[in-house]
């Protein structure tokens, strides 16, 4: 009888987490886009009864959603912000990753170390120094004048989208070396070898053995960075604040933070909520389809 | 930003009439004059059930029988005095002499917005006794009996308030409040940058629509009300509360120009933004520019700066101190407020804060010369005749609120 449950008692915690910690919150929100507000401070009242729900605000959010409207141009910026800064990070992150777990030897630990030194300063801190290195007489556009890259001072900070999605690639990117590095790491070495034996050249090997080895890794680490991405609203806010670059999370921000309307706040976050949950599905199919694979 | 609406005379009223009716479409007039006249016969209520303060329409707050002012004579506590405000906010010198003087302690709590604030206090999970208040909430934070009504007897400083400031329109007879800071919004820029300064348009807010030049370096704060008022100046609508949804999406889509023509920025970092040059031409609160010198960059001087507000018509605004009714220290808590409304105390918060408090001591004409503002900067000066022409950002009723949340969405969505 204690056998039956002990171990099934190890997942308790967990599952006591994903409860009170996802569950519940997410609950909330739904409670909260289809409940109202308060008269007085217009905070939100939730409606915990799902018989009480009103959907009117989230049919007036759908109806803005159609391209055109102003929260489609939002949602379209943002996924493409996003697919852009998830390239940029694993174009720069794959290399790294790949170099620490086959090359790297006496330097492993140190570039370690340096890797998870971003950890320690919070990722606001970053963005309001990339704020001071971007100045128009910051260090960066002193240094591109310096080496005759730039003849004059380049405006990083005037609204630009470019800006923007190198600050995510660069806020975001070690979130995603650390999970990679794991699998490259896991990756045995005879199998390398054995594609080498076979007569793959290098640059085969590492297309067809191990890149495809590495696919979980690089799924389960852009799944890792662009969860927060899509939400991520702060960014933008430090290093552009231009209207043309605003992102869904700046509108949730909008109405969540002022004003008499949080339900459609609530309501942006369900919708967003919803376009990941689908993209979610598509990784998990995609996991569960190639574990069924013959490696 | 919490504010003043201009005293529209019958004379100004048909005067401003006659002037929109030369500048703007027909229809547009109707709005703009039936918008002006229903601000003229006010009182539509708002959240709370409390009539909105307009200038010419004062607002007594009203009492409850469940939320009294603490009685008179009373010892004082022995704290700690519990303050919520925003962050950087009052002088820690200031602060450090009222510990001294009342042998107690302060503890300031910050916060970055009034959202932010509000989700905290009506949360009722805090302790507070000072809450740095503005006119915006300042009705529903009555109504809502969050802030309790004060007890003049421990206020006698409040004299030294400027008079309109004693008894002002949002609060009749000072129920619930004393003012803390008076300021204006205008437009900040950098002399040696741009060639077409707000001075050099008759409607200085059209140098926004003008800045093609410098497009990237032009910025407007990131507060719906700051930034559609001044837009709906920019067409020569005063009534900055108007809940006219047609005049509000107009104002609105000429700040969406400005995103197609100069990829206007907002944000509130003005006081270092343009210092050091990321911005060029920036909507800006005096206080803030008041204190470009602390972030001008090496070699460039602070006589680069120039700040610009209308001479009339200018949004002046003026931040206020309230006791909460939840306060452990109450006592304590009027003393605190009194301190500040100290002659001597108040120079030296605003030595340190850029934020002028309303004292009749503190003389516009000598703070230059006393080096607590740049000669080039005296246009940062809020000056007790300012109040006389100056129009507020004052709160809405709830679909008003949803009227500006909505048409900033569709600007903020680029």
């Amino acid at each position: 009888m204690t056998r039956r449950f002990l171990w099934p008692s190890f997942a308790l915690p967990g599952a006591i987490w994903l409860v009170l910690l996802f569950l519940v919150p997410t609950y909330a929100v739904l409670a909260v886009a289809f409940g109202t507000v308060d008269p007085i401070f217009s905070n939100p009242v939730p409606a915990w009864n799902p018989l009480h729900w009103q959907f009117g605000t989230m049919r007036d959010v759908l109806r803005q959603l159609r391209p055109g409207q102003p929260f489609w141009t939002v949602f379209v910026r943002t996924f493409v912000y996003v697919a852009v800064a998830l390239a940029g990070c694993l174009a720069l992150g794959y290399p790294v990753a790949y170099y620490l777990s086959r090359h790297a030897k006496r330097t492993k630990k140190l570039l370690l170390v340096l890797l998870i030194v971003p950890f320690w300063v919070s990722y606001l801190m970053r963005m309001l120094a990339w704020v001071g290195l971007l100045l128009p007489d910051g260090l960066v556009n002193r240094a591109l004048i310096d080496v005759g890259v730039l003849s004059h001072p380049y405006g990083w900070l005037d609204g630009q989208a470019s800006s923007v999605i190198l600050a995510l690639v660069y806020g975001y990117v070690p979130y995603l070396i650390l999970p990679l590095y794991a699998t490259l790491d896991r990756i045995e070495r005879s199998v390398l070898e054995a594609g080498r034996d076979l007569g793959a050249s290098p640059l085969h090997t590492f297309l067809h053995v191990t890149l495809p080895l590495s696919k979980h890794g690089i799924m389960a680490a852009s799944v890792l960075i662009a969860l927060p991405m899509f939400g991520d609203y702060y960014t933008n806010d430090v290093i552009s604040g231009s209207p043309r670059t605003t992102m869904i999370g700046n509108q949730i921000n909008l109405f969540f933070q002022g004003g008499p309307q949080r339900t459609v706040g609530a309501s942006l976050v369900i919708v967003l909520s919803v376009l990941l949950a689908a993209l979610m599905s598509y990784y998990l199919w995609v996991t569960v389809r190639a574990s069924r694979e013959p490696v | 930003m919490h504010p003043r609406e201009r005293r529209t005379t019958r004379r100004h009223f048909l005067f401003g009439s006659a002037g929109a009716v030369a500048a703007l479409s027909g229809a547009e007039t109707l709005l703009q004059a039936a918008d002006a006249l229903a601000g003229r016969l006010g009182g539509p209520i708002g959240p709370g059930g409390i009539p909105l303060a307009r200038r010419g329409f004062p607002v007594t707050l009203p009492l409850y029988s469940d939320n009294d002012p603490v009685d008179s004579g009373r010892t004082t506590e022995n704290g700690p005095l519990n303050v919520f405000n925003w962050s950087d906010y009052v002088n820690p010198a200031v602060v450090k002499k009222f510990e001294k003087a009342y042998n107690t302690k302060v503890k300031i709590t910050t916060f970055e917005n009034e959202e932010e604030a509000l989700a905290k206090l009506t949360s009722g999970s805090t302790s507070f006794d000072v809450w740095f208040a503005t006119v915006e909430y300042l009705s529903r934070t009555v109504a809502g009996k969050l802030i309790q009504p004060l007890n003049h007897s421990y206020l006698p400083n409040l004299k030294n308030v400027w008079p309109q400031l004693q008894s002002p329109f949002y609060d009749v007879h000072s129920r619930y409040s004393v003012p803390y800071t008076v300021y204006t919004t205008g437009i900040a820029w950098r002399k040696d940058k741009v060639k077409t300064p707000p001075t050099a348009f008759k409607n200085g807010f059209d140098a926004f629509w003008h800045a093609q030049k410098f497009a990237g370096k032009v910025a407007l704060l990131d507060d719906q009300r700051e930034a559609i008022g001044m837009a709906l100046q920019h067409r020569g609508v005063h009534n900055v509360n108007t809940e006219n949804a047609k005049l509000v999406q107009a104002a609105a889509n000429d700040l969406k120009q400005l995103t197609k023509t100069v990829n206007v920025k907002t944000n509130t970092t003005q006081y270092t933004d343009v210092p050091t040059g990321a911005t060029w031409l920036g909507q800006a609160w005096s206080g803030d520019m008041a204190g470009a010198t602390y972030y001008m960059p090496k070699n460039v001087p602070v006589s680069v700066i120039g700040y610009w507000r209308p001479e009339k018509s200018a949004v002046v605004g003026s931040d206020m101190v309230t006791i909460l009714r939840t306060a452990k220290n109450p006592v304590l808590a009027h003393h605190f407020l009194n301190f500040l409304l100290d002659n001597a105390h108040g120079l030296e918060n605003f030595s340190w804060l850029g934020y002028m408090p309303p004292l009749k001591t503190i003389n516009p004409n000598k703070v230059i010369a006393q080096g607590y503002i740049p000669k080039n900067l005296g246009s940062t000066i809020v000056r007790e005749s300012d109040f006389e022409n100056a129009v507020s950002l004052l709160p809405l009723t709830t679909q008003g609120q949803a009227t500006w949340q909505n048409a900033w969405s569709a600007f903020k969505a680029g």
